[in-house]
């Protein structure tokens, strides 16, 4: 049976999320190089997913970091430093 | 058995990631800088039961939703189980992608991705149900897989791919909500 296009979709976050067999992948792959619209989708999935990565980003405050080594620090037995 | 002496070395470089996560689920920095040292605390206490040349990362971000969980559920006004309803596949694509010619659909793309600002996004996450939210911050701000997803949450992974995805098709009816409000959104296409 060839693939089609609600098959390709139904599984569009598995294969982005690399959560696929190989052999599955491959026969997506196989059928995003003959559908130019299935193309397009995947393509648009796969920059919105790394968008919202790269906008999720928070830098952490190096004072943070500090006060963490802190408390870890008045954690630890007297005498093991 | 993991050295409780090593923690601080092991773990530290994972604090900003785990800093980053922290700041989507309790929504502000105060909040976050708790649920992450309470995190390394408890994690430092339980060192000694942790197998070490297993998955650190995953162990730190169970014990940082389990904070979370536990501190957040209760002062929850309201039970965060609702969603919005059967929201389509690909829901932003399908709105901005159906334009005449293909160079016009990948600029209205390009104008939306572009335009769509840190803001938006992490308002967005931070508006979706804890239920979703949490799967979503594991798999695309932590890159995390399904099956470390299943074990971080404690739920089954097919639990863990049905919420990811009603969550990210929440998460792409909300981005348009703000694009549009924005004027991102090409001309002449409907407004949900």
């Amino acid at each position: 049976m060839s693939e089609n296009c609600d098959q390709a979709l139904a599984d569009i976050y598995r294969y982005l999320d690399s959560e696929l067999t190989w052999w599955r992948r491959r026969k997506i792959r196989i059928h995003l190089s003959d559908c130019p619209p299935c193309q397009c989708g995947f393509d648009f999935e796969r920059r919105l997913k790394i968008v919202i990565r790269q906008r999720l980003a928070e830098p952490v405050p190096q004072e943070f970091i500090d006060r963490l080594h802190d408390a870890l620090t008045s954690e630890r037995p007297a005498g093991d430093h | 058995m993991a050295d409780q002496a090593d923690f601080e070395r092991d773990a530290m470089p994972f604090a900003g990631q785990l800093y980053g996560a922290a700041m989507r689920m309790a929504r502000n920095p105060a909040d976050a800088e708790d649920l992450v040292q309470e995190t390394f605390l408890k994690a430092y206490r339980a060192y000694d039961t942790f197998t070490e040349g297993t998955n650190l990362k995953a162990w730190l971000y169970r014990i940082l939703t389990n904070t979370y969980i536990n501190k957040y559920r209760k002062a929850q006004r309201r039970p965060d189980e609702t969603d919005l309803g059967e929201v389509e596949d690909l829901y932003l694509y399908r709105r901005i992608g159906a334009q005449e010619s293909a160079d016009m659909s990948r600029s209205a793309e390009d104008t939306l991705l572009e335009g769509l600002v840190e803001s938006d996004i992490k308002e967005a996450v931070e508006a979706l149900p804890e239920n979703f939210r949490l799967p979503v911050l594991l798999a695309d701000l932590e890159g995390f897989a399904y099956k470390e997803i299943a074990e971080i949450l404690d739920v089954p992974i097919g639990t863990v791919m049905s919420r990811l995805h009603r969550g990210r098709k929440q998460l792409q009816r909300t981005l348009w909500e703000y694009a549009s409000r924005r004027g991102l959104v090409p001309e002449g296409v409907e407004r949900p």
